[in-house]
């Protein structure tokens, strides 16, 4: 074995595996991707993907395999699982199997910004019918419009409108907000709760909000830094 | 000639997808253009009705690509009181499956070189027929109606033109109704304009004479003194790069505003 290909498709018990040789470079596996998924057609479209890779991927990076992946081609990316960020000692499952909620504590406000747990930036709209499901926080340059899902094990922010649904703390984290400079959303889950605006014409907010649980409930506010 | 290849889709059916190809493409043609209609609704064909062509069809698309039982020129129709407008007819007793993706782009290499626009009219939905509507295009305009459901299709597949290297589709809002907006009762056009964020290429208020021009066969762009018909002339002068101030039909215009100004009108 001299050469190994950039990408290959490897398909497992929690669904499609998609492991990006890290000697590679980013770009020539993006083009080999965009091919193999091309010639593919439908095959794959709908399917629940984990990417692994062994090196961090950049923020433009995993922006450019969500907008391939998901955008390009239907498919669902479950996850990007590199060593970096999750240690391998942590026998957690790929993708997004309905997990037993783990008591996760938030950390300071200060160690959560040093890194830890990985964001993805989605520089589009997420439209109708287009699906965006990541283990970590999920920050959208855009709307989510009605019709579109964002399901993050993490936070939620949308630089836009949030008229979709968008589900934060997917894995059971109860202290995931939801946030979005319109916040008026086709529904909202926080952790295993879940909430919808009243029937009927809502007013539009007057600014930016977030959602969280309070109690056993998720009260909107005014967002604050 | 290379003709430019503008795929009308919609995803949602009934909103005026091939009532919009058909005046689009009459505008187009009474400004010099030769253009060509193609037809991709198959097993569903309309467009030769709207054009009242259909007692002429002898051979279509099918015979043409699959059955190769003629050439190109003997499926091309010319439409009646017009020159530089052509038709070209799909099977009705065939299904979308009939036809495969490669054979319309081949088609539409075809036809680029002999006209300078050709407009495919896509079948709703987002199967088979969609992605043959789509696959051989450069430009995609997409129809829709101010109405919820309507939007939210056209926004399904604004997302699934992407992959088709369709990037910016225009939009083409069909079927305003000033009165209703006014009563808040229909959706604004600034309201749909929000949600699907692409650019507007024009507002066709709701008309009688589509309605009686469609069943007639006859486009209601050849007609000099409707609303829908000078909205659709002013899409096909927008399509060849003029500036052309749209139509109000918001009722939010000067006068309205001025109303409003001195106190007059409600709101």
């Amino acid at each position: 074995m001299n050469r190994q290909e950039a990408v290959t498709f490897k398909g497992t018990r929690h669904g499609v595996t998609l492991v990006l040789n890290a000697q590679a470079e980013f770009e020539a596996a993006l083009a080999e991707l965009r091919k193999k998924l091309a010639k593919a057609g439908d095959f794959f479209a709908g399917a629940a993907v984990t990417v692994t890779i062994d090196r961090p991927l950049s923020p433009t990076e995993a922006s450019a395999l969500v907008e391939v992946l998901c955008v390009e081609h239907g498919l669902q990316l479950a996850g990007i699982v590199n060593p970096v960020t999750r240690p391998s000692a942590v026998a957690s499952p790929p993708a997004f199997a309905p997990a037993p909620p783990p008591a996760a504590k938030r950390a300071p406000a200060g160690e959560k910004l040093s890194g830890g747990e990985q964001t993805l930036l989605v520089r589009r709209t997420i439209r109708s019918g287009q699906r965006i499901t990541f283990d970590g926080n999920v920050v959208v340059m855009g709307d989510l419009n009605p019709g579109g899902e964002v399901v993050a094990s993490g936070d939620i922010i949308v630089l836009g409108a949030l008229r979709g649904t968008a589900h934060a703390g997917a894995r059971g984290r109860t202290d995931a907000t939801v946030t979005a400079l319109r916040l008026m959303p086709t529904q909202l889950r926080i952790a295993h709760l879940i909430t919808r605006a009243p029937d009927g014409k809502a007013a539009a907010p007057k600014g930016p909000e977030t959602a969280r649980i309070k109690g056993e409930a998720v009260v909107v506010e005014e967002f604050a830094f | 000639m290379e003709a430019r290849v503008i795929v009308i889709t919609s995803g949602k059916g009934g909103v005026g997808k091939t009532t919009s190809t058909a005046n689009i493409g009459a505008a187009l043609a009474l400004l010099g253009h030769k253009v060509v209609l193609v037809d991709a609704d198959t097993g569903l064909r309309n467009l030769d009705g709207v054009l009242g062509l259909e007692k002429r069809i002898v051979y279509d698309v099918v015979d043409y690509l699959v059955e190769k039982a003629c050439k190109l020129r003997q499926v091309l129709i010319k439409a009646k009181n017009c020159e530089n407008l052509y038709l070209l007819p799909t099977s009705q007793t065939h299904d979308k499956d009939a036809i495969r993706p490669e054979q319309m782009e081949e088609l539409c290499e075809e036809l680029r070189s002999e006209f300078d626009y050709v407009l495919i009219d896509s079948p709703a939905g987002i199967e088979q027929g969609f992605k043959n509507a789509v696959v051989g295009a450069d430009e995609a305009i997409i129809v829709t109606t101010p109405e919820v459901s309507a939007v939210r299709d056209a926004d399904r597949i604004i997302g699934l033109l992407s992959g088709y290297e369709l990037y910016e589709p225009k939009l083409v809002l069909n079927r305003i109704r000033p009165d209703m907006i006014r009563r808040g009762d229909m959706m604004d056009v600034n309201d749909v304009l929000d949600i699907l964020g692409i650019p507007l290429l024009g507002l066709i208020p709701e008309d009688e004479e589509i309605i009686i021009s469609t069943n007639r066969g006859e486009p209601v762009a050849f007609e000099q003194n409707s609303r829908s018909a000078q909205a659709f002339r002013n899409i096909a002068r927008r399509i060849q790069g003029e500036e052309v101030p749209f139509l109000n039909v918001s009722d939010n215009g000067l006068w309205t505003r001025l109303k409003r100004l001195v106190g007059l009108g409600g709101n």
